[in-house]
């Protein structure tokens, strides 16, 4: 296990310095010079477009920047930004916490939502209670944030006004924004729960227990759902960096400060560092809860310790 | 194959409530009906079935049913709601929402699907390898689909845009490009769960080749998850083409196509909800019917493995 | 199945009556009544902020943005005066200089400074204070964005005495004052400056009726009362400190979701609303609606004048000819927005009321100059083609300014003279690109600003943001003549001159001229607006009953 541990840590290691190329490489092809971008309307000239330029170290050859910014990185200097000038470390120290929670809250929310409903609709299959758990799970996906979105504000805020419409600080701030992003993930969640867990009620193991008296009770909470749960939490770490790295659309819709929108207009300004940095720190954040799903699954189920 | 495979039978022979499904009437081995015949009694496949066909047919039929020109603005008769001239009225440039709902039909399931099968094939046969193989390749791949995941999906989208120009091929593409690893992981995960079955090993021990093991014995096993998340992932796909577009790097106006129908009708959401409603329907009802049809398609394929 | 129709129909009709049923519920009219000045102070006001600007540091960033609230936390030299006529030398009035004269040659500009000014941490603003900002806006290290280019030829800064300084220009350049009187140089205290560097924009420190207390980008800025304030600039209604206490900025990217924001009382104050959301406000009595027009450019799309079948004038007159300006903004923009005519809106000094006449939507004329340009339709598809080349023309948009609505509604219209429109999205930086390469038809532009000397920087031969690709003699000369002409009247004249070149040779399609439409609850009272449009006077704004 520990021995696991080490060489998952240095292939993550590996994993981020893959990362961290490929997306210097990529932000080079994106069309756009940051000086002009930074000058355009101000009536600057040719030349001052060219020094801020080189101010900006845009003039250095491909391997020099590349060298430059692995060497910082690796001394934990991300850099500052192109267009605000603020170290990009501190953006993401002060922008972090408001996405965590929003990431957290939804992540709770898919979970609850997501296994309880993908039970319910299990030990229901084929009954009405099961469509309409299904039904609903088919919503959530294809229904966009940017649209139910605004339609929560419409009622709970403006009409009832139960909560605030936007921004971030206390737990009602974070109801609706959670909501709807969580019950994004809830939709395949649940489906994935009722399936696998229709899987496994039929499994011979089961029906061993089956046969050998146990209480239904007992077959679905220590056997069945257990077993069913590998896919399922295997989905939920894949959800987690979706909601990490998905939470733009939502901070958006509720004026919430967060890494997402730093990320999303980073890359539509094509702001450098601050993508490099942010995609680094989701990155890590990813790897991270993956190996955790991993470490979990080995735990549950045996089988794959073989590995 | 013999009868210790963990097979069960299609959904719609269950009963519907829990207690009724433990019974130990229902423990005898099951008797395996034809596919066909399972499809058939499956009242969900049918209304699936319908709707989808139904979804397909107004689309097809659009240069018929349309009436008038997707494209053709009359600002003077802006933002008209739905009538007897306008089933579903017009958008804020005069626009026939209806004419567009239907031609936008073919573009968005031709798009959504063709992005969900880039996502699916690809990701399953990744996930089968890695699941199967294990050890170093399975470590590699499985760390390059953790970087995958982990990259901002946006970042690759305004690449490929970058490099093909934006459109609706470009956002499909990408949308369809970052689904790959998603399937990848939560194959690979299912692959890991059955590869140790004594099913799995008794192929193993009499000499099937590994090409043989994993499609005839393990593919079948994780096609539940697959069915199951691919046909959400549609709805995913549709959405995320949408997304594209509300942040303008999408379907170029003036196409018609839901998703940036939907973008474009939100900012008239309190004004002329028809504008977002309709396309809003009729994705939803589009992932619906493909979610229907799979849930059926997953119990037939059962059936199947089993005789 | 059928059942869960059912709820799912049933739950958007019930939707449908809790958002449409909502919006126009009508409450008691609040009484306005004027207050006392007592009865004025106090409260703390919210305010939605738009687009989260990248940086705020005025002398760095180039943001409107940073204005709105930056505004308050600086004062500058000069201020634009608010109602003056345009076209006298009453345009500025004195703000931190108490007076200032300019040399008859043009070159030199010193400023007598007001005395007892003190910034917000208690230094004292002189001579010496104005040096150290504007230096600090030369220096290349600084890496000024917009400040560094208001002040144009700028040669030195001398401080004459502790009150007294002169700025001398390296040639006369008319607009300083103008640059002068904008919050991107606003006088911050050197100590400040001095003591946080690079990191300065989040410790702002100025003289203005507000001090800075902390941002938060993507969150929030506050600022509270200067108690200390005594010398505002005749632009304010009264005398003495503000009377808010507070005010919090919060910024709110998404158009879709500002007026809920306001209505749910997230906020006091909203910029940018969209013009349904304006127009269904307005009809509220809770809530006041403040269109404020922005001086500077209309927004329009630039015609590339070298890049075939657009080198042809006439091809870029009945362009113009051909469209229906007034149909476009009235669907797009509503009631509240003027259709723009020439490249600047009609509340810039310097506007030409003339080129109002000019490209009135005559298809008619449109078809006849394309005609006359060898462009028919020879193969009978409707769209023009010569030589066997279709007449195609590309746009590239970005996503701001409701352009690609803009665009739609061009190629319908332009599609009736057979002039095929193929438009495509950008992300900013890559529009940029694709100007500067010069591979567009049409692209938009839309920077604002108070001085018409904005012309030169976007119509002048040579400069990178000509997007008209222009080089035309008469016009380098007028743009070049009037930014160095002392007299308001003389330079009113050769702008008009050269609005009207412009128009002549059709170098943009020019479509509204934009309008701030800004709302505030009713409680909001004496909210007003300062001559660049954008920026609120807040130190006026006061709350009618303060709870």
């Amino acid at each position: 296990m520990f021995l696991f541990g080490i060489r998952r840590l240095l292939t993550a290691l590996v994993a981020l310095w893959g990362m961290a190329t490929v997306v210097f490489l990529l932000l080079r092809v994106l069309p756009g010079d940051p000086a002009e971008t930074l000058l355009a309307g101000s009536g600057a000239s040719p030349e001052a477009i060219a020094l801020t330029r080189q101010q900006m170290g845009l003039d250095d050859p491909l391997p020099v920047q590349y060298g430059r910014y692995l060497l910082s990185t690796a001394r934990g200097d991300l850099g500052r930004s192109l267009f605000s000038n603020r170290p990009v470390t501190l953006a993401i120290a002060e922008q972090l916490p408001a996405t965590l929670h929003l990431a957290m809250a939804a992540w709770l929310v898919m979970a609850v939502v997501g296994i309880g409903l993908g039970i319910l609709a299990a030990l229901r299959a084929g009954s009405w209670v099961d469509r309409l758990t299904m039904g609903g799970a088919v919503l959530g996906v294809s229904v966009p944030i940017f649209w139910s979105g605004l339609l929560l504000i419409s009622i709970f805020s403006v009409g009832l006004n139960w909560l605030p419409a936007t921004g971030a600080g206390s737990w009602r701030h974070l109801v609706m924004p959670a909501i709807v992003l969580g019950l994004v993930g809830a939709g395949p969640l649940a489906r994935l729960v009722r399936s696998s867990l229709l899987d496994v009620l039929h499994a011979d193991y089961i029906t061993v227990a089956r046969g050998k008296g146990l209480p239904s009770r007992i077959i679905i909470t220590r056997h069945a759902v257990r077993n069913a749960m590998i896919p399922a939490i295997n989905l939920m770490g894949l959800q987690a960096g979706f909601l990490l790295a998905g939470t733009v659309v939502t901070e958006t819709v509720f004026a919430r400060p967060g890494l997402g929108r730093v990320m999303v207009d980073a890359i539509l300004w094509k702001d450098l560092p601050v993508v490099q940095g942010v995609v680094l720190l989701i990155a890590a954040t990813y790897i991270a809860i993956n190996l955790l799903v991993d470490l979990t699954i080995m735990v549950i189920d045996p089988r794959s310790r073989q590995t | 194959m013999t009868q210790s495979f963990p097979n069960h039978p299609p959904a719609q022979q269950l009963p519907g409530a829990a207690t009724e499904l433990l019974a130990p009437a229902r423990l005898q081995p099951p008797s395996w009906m034809p596919q066909h015949r399972a499809l058939r009694q499956n009242p969900a496949a049918w209304v699936g079935a319908s709707i989808l066909v139904l979804v397909v047919a107004l689309s097809l039929a659009a240069p018929w049913l349309a009436g008038v020109d997707p494209l053709a603005t009359a600002p003077a008769a802006q933002l008209m709601p739905p009538s007897l001239s306008h089933p579903a009225g017009t958008d804020l440039l005069g626009r026939d929402v209806w004419s567009r709902l239907l031609w936008g039909g073919r573009l968005s399931l031709g798009a959504g699907l063709f992005a969900t099968t880039l996502a699916v094939l690809p990701g399953t046969l990744l996930g089968l390898v890695a699941g199967y193989a294990g050890g170093r390749l399975d470590m590699i791949l499985m760390r390059v689909v953790d970087v995958l995941l982990a990259f901002p999906s946006l970042l690759l989208a305004l690449t490929i845009v970058a490099l093909l120009g934006p459109g609706l091929v470009s956002a499909t593409l990408a949308v369809g490009l970052a689904g790959i690893p998603r399937f990848a992981r939560v194959v690979r995960g299912g692959v890991l769960a059955v590869r140790s079955e004594p099913f799995v090993e008794a192929a193993r021990v009499v000499g099937c080749r590994p090409q043989r093991i994993v499609l005839r014995h393990v593919a079948p096993n994780v096609l539940s998850a697959i069915i199951v998340l691919g046909s959400l992932e549609l709805g995913y796909a549709l959405l995320s083409i949408g997304a594209l577009s509300f942040l303008g790097l999408g379907t170029q106006p003036p196409t018609p196509e839901w998703g940036i129908m939907l973008a474009e009708g939100r900012l008239l959401l309190r004004h002329a909800p028809w504008v977002s409603a309709f396309p809003g329907l009729a994705i939803t009802l589009s992932v619906l019917a493909v979610n229907l049809l799979g849930d059926a398609l997953r119990d037939a394929l059962d059936v199947r493995t089993a005789g | 199945m059928k059942k869960m129709w059912g709820l799912f129909v049933l739950s958007l009709v019930c939707v449908q009556i809790i958002v449409t049923g909502c919006a126009p519920a009508a409450r008691s009219p609040s009484a306005s009544t004027p207050g006392t000045d007592t009865t004025r102070h106090g409260g703390k006001l919210v305010y939605g902020l738009t687009l989260a600007p990248s940086g705020i540091d005025p002398h760095v960033n180039a943001s409107s943005e940073l204005g709105i609230p930056l505004t308050s936390v600086y004062d500058n030299l000069v201020y634009r005066a608010l109602d003056a006529e345009t076209d006298t030398d009453q345009q500025f009035v004195p703000g931190l200089a108490q007076s200032w004269e300019v040399s008859d040659d043009g070159l030199a500009y010193t400023f007598r400074l007001r005395h007892g000014v003190t910034f917000h941490d208690g230094t004292t603003f002189n001579a010496n204070a104005v040096r150290i900002n504007i230096e600090r806006v030369m220096n290349p290290d600084t890496r000024s964005q917009k400040a560094v280019f208001l002040l144009g030829p700028f040669e030195s800064v001398e401080v004459l005495d502790e009150y007294t300084v002169t700025i001398h220009l390296s040639a006369p350049y008319a607009p300083l004052l103008d640059g002068l009187a904008q919050v991107y140089l606003g006088m911050a205290s050197p100590a400040a400056l001095t003591e946080w560097g690079m990191d300065y924009q989040f410790h702002q420190v100025g003289t203005g009726p507000f001090k800075f207390v902390d941002y938060v980008p993507n969150d929030h800025l506050t600022l509270v009362r200067n108690e200390r304030y005594q010398w505002g600039p005749v632009l304010y209604d009264h005398a003495g400190p503000a009377y808010l206490d507070e005010i919090e900025f919060r910024f709110f990217t998404d158009p879709a979701g500002r007026a809920l924001a306001l209505e749910a009382g997230d906020t006091d104050v909203m910029g940018e609303l969209p013009p349904l959301d304006a127009a269904q406000l307005e009809r509220d009595v809770d809530f006041v609606v403040l269109p404020v027009p922005v001086p500077g450019q209309s927004l329009g799309l630039m015609l590339n004048s070298q890049r075939p079948p657009l080198d042809d004038s006439r091809v870029r007159q009945a362009l113009l000819l051909a469209t229906d300006r007034p149909a476009i903004v009235k669907a797009i923009f509503g009631e509240q927005s003027p259709v723009a005519y020439g490249p600047l809106t009609a509340i810039t000094f310097g506007y030409d009321p003339s080129s109002a006449n000019s490209y009135a939507y005559e298809p008619s004329r449109a078809r006849a100059l394309l005609d006359e340009a060898g462009w028919t339709d020879s193969d009978g598809d409707g769209i023009r083609d010569r030589d066997g080349q279709p007449l195609t023309l590309d746009a590239v948009l970005m996503t701001w300014g409701s352009v690609p609505e803009v665009a739609q509604l061009l190629q319908s219209q332009w599609a009736e003279v057979g002039v095929t429109l193929q438009a495509q999205t950008l992300t900013y930086p890559a529009a940029l690109e694709a100007a500067r390469q010069g591979k567009y038809h049409l692209i938009p532009q839309n920077y604002s600003g108070s001085d018409p000397d904005l012309l030169w920087s976007y119509y002048h031969s040579g400069v990178p943001f000509n997007w008209s690709q222009v080089s035309d003699s008469h016009l380098d000369e007028v743009l070049d003549r009037a930014r160095s002409l002392p007299q308001p009247d003389q330079r009113s004249r050769a702008y008009a001159d050269a609005q009207q070149r412009i128009m002549e040779l059709a170098l943009l399609v020019p479509i509204r001229d934009p309008v701030n439409l800004n709302a505030a609850s009713g409680r909001v009272q004496g909210l007003r607006f300062d001559a660049h449009g954008w920026f609120p006077l807040l130190h006026d704004v006061y709350f009618e009953q303060v709870e």
